[in-house]
């Protein structure tokens, strides 16, 4: 059965996972608009939350969603904070009066939160976190029979992936990059801080394909290829990272892959350095560099 | 006495004589959350601009909103007017809070002014002298929407870094830019911001904005920090004779569009003074 303390603990669980995905979810933001900046409104909104109920101890599971809802009120930044603010509102909607959560209450709750997501959008466009939210809430519809609290979020949250997947084809639809949503994998980490709530936990699985404009702190501009790299990876090492090392010598950073290989595409006045940053992290099989100007 | 009650988001730039309440939007600068015109500054622009520290805004949240309204008891009608929708989620929280606040007797209508800084000033202009005159709040909402088409602003860039690193500018376009002196107008229709055209040079900027008011009256100009192209504007069309305003903008909007960037707005085909 859940508690509130379980809420609490899932709202800091995802709170970390937002954290440590913060950047990426930045890096990968191209709807609406590619501000890159959905990564830090949706931690600062669970950050705010967390920050505002962690001196709460309730055990009533209502009484704590209650208090999440209203500091997600207050703490709610940007389009997806918002969404997320009304989503923990609907949530607390559906279960007022309940001490202890069972499976079907878990079940309603993410049906309305889902309810109360799509009312905060004018216009709601699916391909975004909306798309998770409500595959996220057809499962827990369709799962009302399981027993186990755990199991019920696991199965929900496999769901959400599914359709963060499809992602990418959505957006392309809408004339934006083939990748996956940046508001709809946030969401997905919050549903997977119910999961560590409930003593469980997602082995290794993090959705790494990206694209995005980068940041870079160079002026200096001369001869500027764009450099493609397909590289063979040694042991551990991820998208972000890759991004992160190559980041300071271009833009247009796009680092792509899975399974022990990765490639890598940058506009760079320095292809020499990015290739010796790159072996690095593995063996370059590939390479091509076009001048651009 | 006016008819109803004018709540803005603080990104929006208007005359600073009217009797408008405003809502601060949040400043990140790196980490840190600062409150626009109370905590991040004209000078705290300039510092962190220097400094490189990134920079990113967020609307007000349902709560601020709600707390602004609050501020005053549920006799007076409200009006929220926030920057365009598309480009910031002022709207939809302010719509949020204005739902929630229906339940305990306040009557609020959200406008979304479709545009930003000097651009929605001449609504919030509009809205003060409709509430003056004693409109009723619906009615005010109409006149709002039905001038939304004749709306029309346009930015100019003079720092492509600030606009690159916003997403308002490809970075590579970007640097091309500086390489070139060259300077993004940008001009705001239909509720998307377009580049209109890019110019080279400052000089040949001015222009182009002395050319777009042409035959306009009752104008904004907006300036992020001082700057001395937007006074030439602004002194050209004073010396013509127009009713004119120059705006010190919010320095938010310069998070976005950098330090000297420079816009003008008017409602399209305006010839009477207001």
């Amino acid at each position: 059965m859940v508690s509130g303390k379980h809420l609490k603990d899932a709202i800091f669980a995802g709170e970390a996972l937002l954290r440590k995905e913060m950047d990426f979810i930045n890096a990968i933001n191209v709807y609406p608009v590619a501000d890159a900046d959905t990564g830090t409104n949706m931690y600062n909104t669970i950050k705010g939350i967390a920050d505002i109920i962690q001196d709460r101890e309730e055990e009533r599971a209502d009484k704590m969603a209650e208090a999440i809802a209203e500091a997600a009120l207050e703490a709610a930044r940007g389009n997806s904070g918002t969404i997320i603010s009304q989503y923990f509102w609907g949530f607390s909607e559906a279960i007022q009066g309940k001490h202890i959560l069972t499976v079907p209450d878990l079940a309603d709750a993410f049906v309305e939160a889902k309810e109360w997501a799509y009312q905060a959008v004018s216009n709601p466009v699916e391909g975004t976190m909306l798309t998770t939210m409500r595959a996220a809430a057809d499962a827990a519809k369709a799962l009302r029979d399981e027993k186990d609290p755990l199991s019920f979020a696991n199965k929900v949250y496999q769901n959400a992936l599914a359709a963060l997947e499809r992602t990418p084809e959505m957006l392309a639809k809408l004339g934006k990059p083939k990748i996956i949503d940046s508001g709809a994998y946030g969401y997905t980490l919050i549903l997977e801080g119910f999961i560590h709530a409930f003593g469980g936990k997602i082995d290794g699985f993090r959705v790494r394909g990206m694209a995005a404009e980068q940041e870079s702190p160079r002026e200096d501009v001369g001869t500027l290829y764009c450099s493609n790299f397909m590289l063979d990876l040694d042991d551990g090492a991820t998208a972000g990272e890759i991004r992160r090392a190559i980041q300071p010598y271009g833009d247009s950073i796009v680092v792509v892959g899975g399974r022990g290989k990765m490639k890598v595409h940058i506009h760079t006045d320095r292809p020499d350095k990015v290739r010796k940053i790159l072996e690095g992290f593995g063996k370059v099989v590939q390479e091509r560099i076009d001048k651009i100007w | 006495m006016v008819s109803f009650r004018i709540i803005v988001d603080s990104t929006i730039d208007f005359p600073p004589d009217l009797s408008v309440e405003v809502v601060p939007v949040h400043v990140y600068a790196g980490a840190v959350d600062l409150l626009d015109k109370r905590d991040f500054t004209h000078e705290t622009l300039r510092d962190v601009l220097e400094k490189g520290v990134p920079l990113r805004t967020a609307a007000p949240s349902v709560k601020e909103w709600m707390r602004a309204v609050e501020a005053q008891d549920a006799d007076s009608p409200v009006l929220i007017m926030t920057l365009g929708s598309s480009y910031s989620s002022a709207v939809q929280s302010a719509r949020i809070a204005a739902r929630m606040l229906a339940k305990n007797g306040y009557t609020i209508r959200v406008f979304d002014t479709e545009t930003s800084s000097v651009g929605a000033g001449i609504f919030v202009e509009r809205a003060v002298d409709l509430a003056e005159r004693g409109a009723p709040l619906d009615r005010a909402y109409e006149e709002l929407e039905k001038l939304l088409p004749r709306a029309r602003l346009y930015l100019v860039v003079t720092d492509m870094e600030s606009a690159t690193r916003s997403g308002r500018i490809p970075r590579i376009v970007g640097k091309i830019g500086r390489l070139l002196d060259l300077h993004p107008i940008f001009h705001v229709v239909d509720a998307r911001v377009h580049l209109w055209r890019t110019v080279r040079g400052i000089d040949a900027a001015v222009k182009a904005m002395l050319d777009v008011t042409r035959g306009q009256n009752n104008i904004l100009v907006g300036e992020i920090g001082e700057s001395a192209p937007a006074r030439k504007i602004y002194a050209a069309l004073r010396g013509t004779g127009k009713n004119v305003k120059l705006i010190p903008a919010d320095p938010a909007i310069g998070a976005h569009f950098g330090w000297g960037s420079f816009g003008v707005a008017f409602f399209e085909d305006e010839q009477s003074p207001q």
